[in-house]
């Protein structure tokens, strides 16, 4: 008799009924073509499952290990948040471990950036509010000078930090938001098409008691270093900055003294 | 789900959850990327209370890489595989397991995305037919036939390939170099 590969295959997989399975049985028993069939079959899902599991001896992404990590403090409800859906395979996540900067719990760079649209919706969380670039963070990021706090509505207050030129000659910005239980710090650059945010960083939870949480800053060793990266000259000077919003963002300037 | 149970459990998930995103993928960096998002869109949106959570996390993992091609991502491929074991003991057996691998891939890279997908959700997934239908959303006929399809492709592949080997067998030279295919 012939079996059909597709009867072998529920045969293999278990999902045969019991009359079934014994007539694959008696045929395994007579027919040798049979026999070799069902190996062959079978020695093709080892050779899957054996090159699918190759993959188990790349070590882990990092940022998995501080995603699936009980979180230290108690709150940390969501670990991160990744921007609209998708995008996200535009981005390249990378997730800094934390054991460098105790104060971020994670950190997410996006190797293109990803150009923030109006119309997120309301978000109370500072993480969150950055990471996707919510309406009144990104008017921040148009108009205000560095140093000013700015109402960014839901409990949360954000300021710039500062203004510096990106290797392609395009301004970024640093800055951060906070609300009395988070912190979030970010950079945005512009781009001809708006502000793209390259790097998003939540602060753990604060310190028992009240008062605000300190955001990370360029002081913070791991996001130091993530800004370093992106800085390619020295942070403009308040005239500059000034301008560059008089500017509309639109070109790179050269400030001549 | 409770975050910290929803994390415990994603913990012990997350090798079964990663094979089936290389299996989709056909990549390391790739698989990686897409667990990763299926990881922070798990923890992101959690899983319903009443759900299985092994194949919520599959269907999710899914249906990113879904987005993911329709998104244009450039070309997907095989050819970057991860780092295989290191455990060969001398220079012929590691070249030896690298041909096969590298015959074993080229065999898998020539099977459709919905098969490797079948073939994943079964074979190193574990799913009985009726939850595999379910996650790639077909009916139980084409998880058959697309099974039947995938390994009957892979045995002929591979078998061409002992062939091959074997036939050859004889002039491989020892040292430990890649020996392209």
């Amino acid at each position: 008799m012939t079996i059909s590969d597709e009867v072998l295959n529920a045969y293999l997989d278990g999902e045969l009924e019991a009359g079934d399975m014994e007539a694959v049985d008696r045929a395994l028993a007579t027919d040798e073509t049979v026999v070799a069939r069902l190996a062959a079959l079978a020695e093709a899902d080892r050779a899957y499952i054996s090159e699918l599991a190759a993959i188990d001896a790349r070590p882990l992404p990092s940022g998995l290990d501080d995603l699936l990590a009980d979180p230290v403090p108690e709150s940390g409800a969501r670990v991160l948040a990744f921007p609209g859906k998708a995008r996200w395979d535009r981005l390249r996540p990378y997730f800094v471990p934390t054991a460098a900067a105790a104060s971020i719990t994670a950190i997410i760079g996006f190797g293109v950036g990803f150009a923030v649209g109006p119309g997120s919706g309301a978000v109370a969380d500072p993480f969150t509010a950055l990471s996707r670039g919510t309406t009144p963070v990104i008017a921040m990021l148009d108009e205000r000078e560095s140093g000013q706090i700015v109402d960014i509505g839901h409990g949360m207050s954000a300021q710039v930090r500062l203004t510096f030129p990106a290797a392609d000659g395009n301004l970024c910005r640093e800055f951060d938001v906070q609300s009395p239980k988070a912190a979030a710090a970010g950079i945005a650059c512009r781009s001809d098409k708006g502000w793209d945010i390259r790097l998003a960083a939540r602060q753990s939870a604060p310190a028992q008691g009240t008062g605000y949480v300190t955001a990370a800053s360029a002081d913070d060793p791991v996001f130091g270093r993530a800004v370093e990266a992106l800085m390619a000259g020295d942070p403009l000077d308040g005239e500059a900055e000034t301008a560059a919003i008089k500017n509309g963002w639109q070109k790179p300037l050269v400030e001549k003294k | 789900m409770a975050d910290a149970r929803l994390r415990a459990a994603l913990r012990t998930l997350l090798g079964d959850l990663r094979r089936f995103a290389y299996g989709l993928s056909g990549n390391g960096a790739d698989a990686d990327d897409l667990l990763q998002a299926t990881v922070v869109r798990l923890l992101e949106k959690g899983v319903p209370d009443d759900a299985d959570i092994r194949r919520w996390a599959l269907r999710v993992c899914r249906n990113l890489w879904i987005d993911m091609i329709r998104a244009k991502r450039p070309n997907v491929s095989w050819d970057e595989a991860p780092e295989a074991a290191d455990s060969a003991v001398d220079g012929e057996t590691a070249a030896m397991a690298r041909i096969e691998l590298n015959q074993v891939q080229a065999a898998i890279a020539q099977l459709p995305p919905d098969q490797r997908e079948v073939l994943s959700l079964v074979a190193v997934n574990g799913l009985s037919y009726r939850e595999a239908a379910e996650i790639a959303e077909v009916p139980i006929g084409t998880i058959m036939s697309r099974l039947a399809r995938a390994r009957g492709a892979l045995a002929e592949r591979l078998g061409q390939a002992g062939e091959q080997a074997g036939d050859k067998g004889q002039g491989k030279r020892p040292g430990g170099k890649r020996i392209e295919s």
